[in-house]
């Protein structure tokens, strides 16, 4: 029998957040992600969280910037890398809303790559590797991935996978929601992230989402992610709106 | 009744139709899957009883609560502590990747001389020759402990020198210190007092102090920062107000804010727009109290100028009367040993590196901390007399460690018995405790133990730390958070000394938050060698092998 239907999704509140990177860092502990061989680039990477510096490209003495931190959106409509993957290596779990990635059935086409508008997918060119000793620290609730398939972020499933364990072993068939954070979430240090249910109009979450400030990446787009931003600058919002590209923008302007 | 071919091809068809509403294709493509999953050469994870254990963050001076996940006796995660009254429930990205420093490409198992292995014995026997023969200093980059009391005790019974580092986060407390007379140990900022931090170039949301602390307090919009850097630093993005200030400049901001010359002036001299000075003046006026914190690194007149800023608004304090006494117990392991250290003179309990003359030190040994330390090899290499030695202690051949003539391999992170003394920002005094939560490999010998050796000194870093603790549990003062339960209980409620260390070992933090503070004046010290620039040392000799997320697989950098 089918559990209850949630909508997992995060709101991020943009003004909070320093960029300092230790979404980053907890992601890539918790997931286990590998440290970089020397030949990897800012392309060539794996960060299913990456902090994004942007700015207002104001001259110099009224440049504003803001650290824009950017997952897999969790799109909750036509959501582009599930159409395009050939073999159904990526599923909307319906219980969760999460979309997910199953490296077992992905043949590395890189199709969804393409696909997705907000660049949230990584490739894994080089198989995962740690200086000797350090396997000891993977955490055994994630499997690593090969080399040759694309991962991204799945809202920490494994998290999710023990709360429910959790809740099994004590009787319920809910999860307590204190017992399924992110890593990300977990990690930042001002609180800049809210985790929850969207679909509880009661949540937290769900509140912050309704909050005139809170916005979507290309929403014209029309995948209803379900990650929210939130920032009191009309210049964040208004590049959230438009994606940000233009011939002079930065690299780290584009990928947006 | 014989098998035709027609039974033959029925049960076949039938069988091959079947086969789909088994589980057997279903099983053969899991199989497939796991199998194409692992391969030989992709590493496993370990496998294990799950726990969670708790300690201290000691990679810093702010030491921050965790809670270690492990797996059997393996670390696989470390979380921050909610509502830790220090950390408040913060952690930086060190501490996240903190649990894969102990197998760090740059670890080292064995001393090195001159770069080359060699047992320790032969390596005690040499410097401590070279030690009795000549002038010996002990610098300390993480000052504060029980141990540094023995460090303090080893170096004034044998005629040595203890040292503080001098950072340049710590730059205005710094001249605070030198003008006042006080420790430095002793001062702190009292944040909480004031609306707005006027920085200059100080990395104030980028982990600076106790970044708990200070995020709690900038994201609840208490405190507001004003940033005044030439670049647009993360701090300078994110501060209400930034003033871009030409590099060389920063000097008549300062003058702005103490009202020495005009707005007109100052843009001028800085470069920044009047209107925008206008307004940042207006800002920092309207809020109320402020203080001003430097990023180091400027001429001394101008250093000296920030740090006057502060002079008379109370927002640099020192723990006093009752307070300071519970610091100075911090340095000291035991009653007795009270009076000992009584009698060296002030100058050395709190001497800096630079104020050391050069060419002074026959053989400086280093206690690093966990991250290889952060002082320049140059900064050090000019106290050393030409033929001396520098003797690093630390888990990694980086930094300091890898030019040092003799280098002696510490514990790293969570492999040895470890201190949280009260970070140098903060205004109540606290201690915890970071208990050993791996095996260090054979061959790591504790900072203490080795200078121990080489001194003939006789105090044990567990007997210094319990020393510690007994004196805390004594002074029956302040409160103790435990971190499994989150529960806060007064000293008093604890047993015995050995009840209370108990606490601290599976994750307590002790603060007190009724000790007394009293307002330091500032009186500028004139230039000469007590009163030098200190140089910049700003990052450390190695960080989490996760980094490269930060520096090679994005453009977002550290903080």
């Amino acid at each position: 029998m089918p559990g209850k239907t949630h909508k997992y999704g995060m709101v991020i509140d943009v003004d909070r957040c320093t960029g300092c990177g230790a979404c980053m860092i907890a992601c890539a502990a918790e997931n286990n992600v590998a440290p970089a061989p020397p030949r990897a680039t800012e392309r060539t990477g794996i960060t299913p969280m990456r902090v994004e510096r942007v700015s207002n490209r104001a001259a110099l003495a009224d440049r504003q910037e803001r650290f824009l931190p950017v997952l897999c959106m969790q799109c909750g409509h036509e959501t582009p890398c599930v159409s395009v993957c050939p073999q159904q290596a990526v599923e909307v779990d319906r219980e969760s809303g999460i979309v997910f990635q199953m490296p077992q059935r992905c043949l590395g086409c890189r199709y969804c790559m393409t696909a997705c508008p907000y660049h949230a997918r990584y490739f894994n060119w080089w198989d995962p590797s740690w200086p000797a000793g350090m396997e000891n620290t993977l955490n055994p609730g994630v499997a690593p991935r090969m080399r040759g398939v694309v991962e991204k972020c799945n809202f920490c499933h494994a998290r999710l996978q023990s709360a429910h364990d959790k809740a099994a072993a004590a009787g319920k068939t809910e999860i307590d929601s204190a017992d399924y954070v992110p890593a990300c979430v977990e990690a930042c240090p001002t609180g800049a992230i809210t985790f929850g249910d969207l679909a509880d109009a009661s949540s937290e979450v769900a509140r912050e989402a309704r909050d005139p400030r809170s916005f979507r990446l290309l929403p014209k787009l029309g995948t209803e992610p379900k990650v929210y931003y939130r920032s009191d600058l009309a210049w964040v919002r208004e590049l959230a709106e438009h994606g940000g590209a233009s011939p002079d923008s930065e690299p780290s302007e584009r990928r947006l | 009744m014989g098998l035709t071919r027609r039974d033959f091809l029925t049960l076949g068809i039938g069988a091959a139709a079947a086969v789909p509403l088994t589980p057997i294709p279903w099983k053969l493509l899991d199989d497939t899957a796991k199998w194409s999953q692992n391969w030989s050469w992709i590493p496993r994870p370990p496998r294990g009883e799950r726990s969670v254990r708790y300690g201290t963050c000691t990679l810093c001076p702010a030491g921050c609560g965790i809670q270690a996940r492990c797996v059997g006796k393996n670390l696989i995660g470390i979380a921050p502590v909610a509502a830790h009254p220090v950390s408040h429930g913060a952690l930086c990205p060190y501490a996240f990747g903190a649990h894969q420093l102990p197998y760090h490409p740059a670890r080292i198992t064995q001393p090195l001389r001159h770069g080359n292995p060699a047992s320790l014995d032969t390596v005690v026997a040499e410097i401590a020759a070279r030690a009795k023969a000549g002038a010996f200093a002990i610098l300390d980059e993480r000052p504060g402990r029980a141990v540094s009391a023995a460090y303090q005790r080893l170096a004034a019974a044998h005629g040595g020198l203890y040292l503080v580092a001098d950072h340049t986060e710590t730059t205005t407390l710094q001249h605070f210190a030198d003008g006042s007379g006080r420790n430095l140990a002793d001062l702190g900022l009292a944040l909480e007092n004031v609306r707005t931090l006027v920085s200059f170039g100080a990395p104030v949301l980028e982990s600076w102090a106790t970044p708990g602390r200070v995020f709690a307090l900038w994201k609840s919009g208490q405190l507001e920062i004003v940033q005044v850097e030439a670049e647009l630093s993360k701090s300078a993005a994110l501060a209400s107000q930034w003033l871009p200030a030409r590099a060389g400049s920063e000097t008549y901001l300062a003058s702005l804010l103490a009202g020495a010359i005009g707005i007109a002036e100052a843009a001028e001299r800085t470069g920044v727009r009047s209107d925008k000075l206008a307004g940042a003046m207006r800002f920092i006026h309207d809020r109320g109290p402020w203080l001003a914190v430097s990023g180091g690194g400027f001429p001394l007149a101008v250093e000296q100028s920030i740090a006057g800023l502060n002079a008379g608004s109370g927002a640099i304090v020192a723990r006093a009367a009752s307070s300071a006494a519970g610091a100075r117990l911090a340095r000291v392991p035991d009653a007795s040993a009270g009076a000992r250290l009584s009698t060296v003179p002030d100058a050395s309990v709190d001497a800096r590196l630079s104020h050391v003359p050069d060419a002074s030190v026959d053989v400086l040994f280093i206690d690093h901390g966990l991250l290889g330390g952060s002082v320049s090899f140059d900064s050090l290499r000019s106290k050393v007399r030409r033929g001396g030695i520098v003797v690093s202690l630390s888990p990694y051949r980086a930094g300091v460690a890898a030019l040092a003539n003799f280098v002696i391999p510490t514990p790293a992170f969570a492999e040895s018995l470890d201190e949280a003394p009260t970070p140098w920002d903060a205004v109540s005094p606290s201690y915890a405790l970071a208990p050993a939560l791996l095996d260090p490999p054979a061959g790591a010998t504790t900072a203490l133990d080795f200078i121990n050796r080489v001194t003939g000194g006789d105090l044990p870093p567990e007997a210094a730390i319990r020393a510690k603790v007994g004196s805390l549990f004594a002074a029956r003062r302040g409160e103790v958070f435990t971190f499994a339960d989150r529960a806060t209980r007064p000293v008093t409620e604890f047993k015995s000394a050995p009840d209370l260390f108990k606490a601290f070992s599976t994750g307590a933090c002790w603060i007190d938050r009724d000790a007394k503070t009293v307002a330091v004046n500032y009186r500028p010290v004139s230039a000469g060698p007590e009163a030098r620039v200190v140089a910049p040392t700003r990052g450390t000799a190695i960080s989490p092998p996760l980094f490269t997320k930060l520096d090679q697989e994005s453009r977002i950098g550290r903080a």
